[in-house]
């Protein structure tokens, strides 16, 4: 016998007879003005979503909140963001950087495709995915391809790219990282940072 | 930018755990739901009855005054309690003592001169005339969720008055005695449903942490947000406020009303659950301090019929509010 049975009392719905047969009925107030009243009136959704701060090493927890519906495909939008209370490295806490994600995310010069200037040209302009990727690919093959060192002077096999380095981000999970690593070392590359120590 | 509060450089990476629990404070938890529902009354659909809902618990406060002493689990039998995780006032073991007997007759006195339906007035003098063995039976009925169909009126005088025994009861616990419980979708006190979470820092605390509250002991007990508290399930959980414009809700407003969709949104949510389809409200504190778990979830009956109607269950309800049969 708990205090409310809900496995026996099944879960509860509201509705007009649910209303008609209720304790606010029994005391003689009328639920039918409540239930009119509702007519006009529509349910919003919004969501608040966990994230990781993107800007530093300590991956402070972030709460997103956003309106909108993606399970409809409406357009859905981020409407404020803060510190996550349940977090256990920053418990609801934010560094002036953190506490402006929402501006970064807002930011009219946010960098949201590919951009390219090349040598002489005076402005960037906007390129594809598959371009950028492509041309870096590219780049990166040349430069390794001219300056791979698979031995040093005295026969010692080393295998090294010492021209190209990798700067990768900061909020990523251990799986992430250890891909990041497979990929970038297993080019021979030696220059790799992480962007979660600037 | 209200992404958090300045916290002193001797605070940063100081910042303590929130408590488990936050036990109810005698002195404030009942008139402060009183001021709550009479400033909530004024105007809305349902008047008369959110100022009963205010007469009820000025009652209540009042009660508290002239309650006997009650008696109270010893420190052996809420160690036990503990290491067993079962919370230390078990509601399922009610046997109760002179003090809810006392509640109820004060509750009912109380409430005689207090201006009401004629029906409540009627569910009144049958309550206060029944004895003590009736009384039991009806209180266990009650708790058990068997009231019958003629009972229902008794209930929010039953409720108010086994809200009084629970309370105080948990008000005179040490919190350091109770033991943390894996299980949250219950009172680690008393054992009984929350009835809504509030979003709010314990006092100086502008964290806006999670706490459950619940219904019969007015105790509050900390849980993660965007997370089931049914089912425990992170995925698929939203929140649902209700649109009284009525217009289409898929359009994110202008840009620049961002801020105040956040901070001048709705106080009352509701937070749902698409894995056990079932919702709890939520109440964000620092959108209206005065927001009370209670008096806020009453006067949100409107929520409450639109998550229905979205084909969501409410995991329990308000103690003053019992649904008929469906």
């Amino acid at each position: 016998m708990g205090v409310i049975d809900v496995t026996r009392r099944g879960f509860f719905k509201f509705g007009g007879t649910a209303l008609a047969g209720s304790t606010l009925a029994a005391l003689g107030f009328d639920p039918q003005p409540a239930l009119a009243q509702v007519r006009p009136f529509k349910l919003a959704r919004t969501t608040e979503t966990r994230n990781t701060c993107p800007y530093c090493s300590v991956s402070c927890g972030v709460i997103m909140y956003s309106i909108g519906d993606r399970s409809r495909n409406a357009r859905s939008e981020i409407i404020h963001i803060e510190g996550d209370p349940d977090h256990p490295v920053n418990r609801g806490t934010l560094c002036p950087k953190g506490a402006g994600l929402l501006d970064f995310v807002r930011s009219p010069t946010r960098t949201q495709y590919p951009m390219y200037r090349g040598p002489g040209e005076r402005q960037f302009r906007r390129v594809s995915w598959d371009w950028a990727m492509e041309r870096i690919a590219t780049l990166m093959k040349e430069d390794r391809d001219r300056n791979f060192i698979d031995r040093i002077d005295n026969g010692t096999t080393v295998n090294r790219w010492l021209s190209t380095g990798m700067l990768a981000a900061s909020a990523t999970t251990n799986e992430t990282a250890f891909l990041t690593y497979k990929i970038v070392r297993s080019m021979g590359m030696v220059v790799f940072d992480n962007q979660a120590r600037v | 930018m209200s992404g958090g509060s300045v916290v002193p450089i001797e605070e940063i990476g100081n910042i303590r755990p929130p408590p488990f629990v936050r036990l109810p404070d005698l002195v404030t938890v009942f008139v402060r739901r009183a001021e709550r529902l009479e400033k909530l009354a004024p105007g809305h659909v349902l008047e008369g009855w959110l100022r009963f809902m205010a007469a009820l618990s000025r009652a209540q406060h009042e009660a508290l005054r002239r309650l006997p002493p009650g008696s109270m689990p010893g420190p052996d039998e809420i160690a036990a309690a503990r290491e067993a995780q079962r919370p230390a006032l078990e509601s399922e073991h009610w046997q109760g003592d002179a003090t809810w007997p006392a509640a109820l007759d004060e509750i009912l006195r109380i409430m005689a001169a207090v201006n009401k339906p004629a029906a409540a007035e009627a569910a009144r003098a049958s309550l206060a005339a029944l004895d003590t063995e009736e009384r039991a039976a009806l209180v266990s009925r009650y708790l058990s969720f068997e009231l019958g169909a003629g009972e229902r009126g008794a209930a929010p005088y039953v409720a108010a008055a086994l809200q009084l025994y629970w309370t105080r009861m948990a008000a005179l616990l040490d919190p350091a005695a109770v033991g943390l419980r894996d299980d949250k979708t219950a009172c680690p006190i008393c054992g009984g449903p929350p009835v809504a979470s509030v979003v709010s820092g314990a006092e100086g605390d502008s964290r806006s942490l999670r706490y459950l509250c619940c219904g019969l002991c007015q105790t509050q007990w900390n849980e993660v947000r965007i997370k089931c508290t049914a089912c425990g399930s992170t995925k698929g959980i939203a929140y649902h406020h209700v649109d009284q414009g009525g217009t289409a809700t898929d359009e994110p407003p202008a840009r620049d009303t961002g801020e105040r969709a956040k901070n001048g949104g709705p106080t009352v949510r509701a937070e749902t659950c698409d894995e056990c389809k079932t919702y709890l409200k939520i109440l964000y504190r620092e959108k209206d301090v005065g927001a009370d778990p209670v008096a806020d979830d009453l006067a949100t009956l409107e929520l409450d019929i639109l998550a229905s109607e979205a084909g969501y269950h409410r995991t329990a309800p308000n103690p003053f509010l019992i649904l008929g049969e469906t």
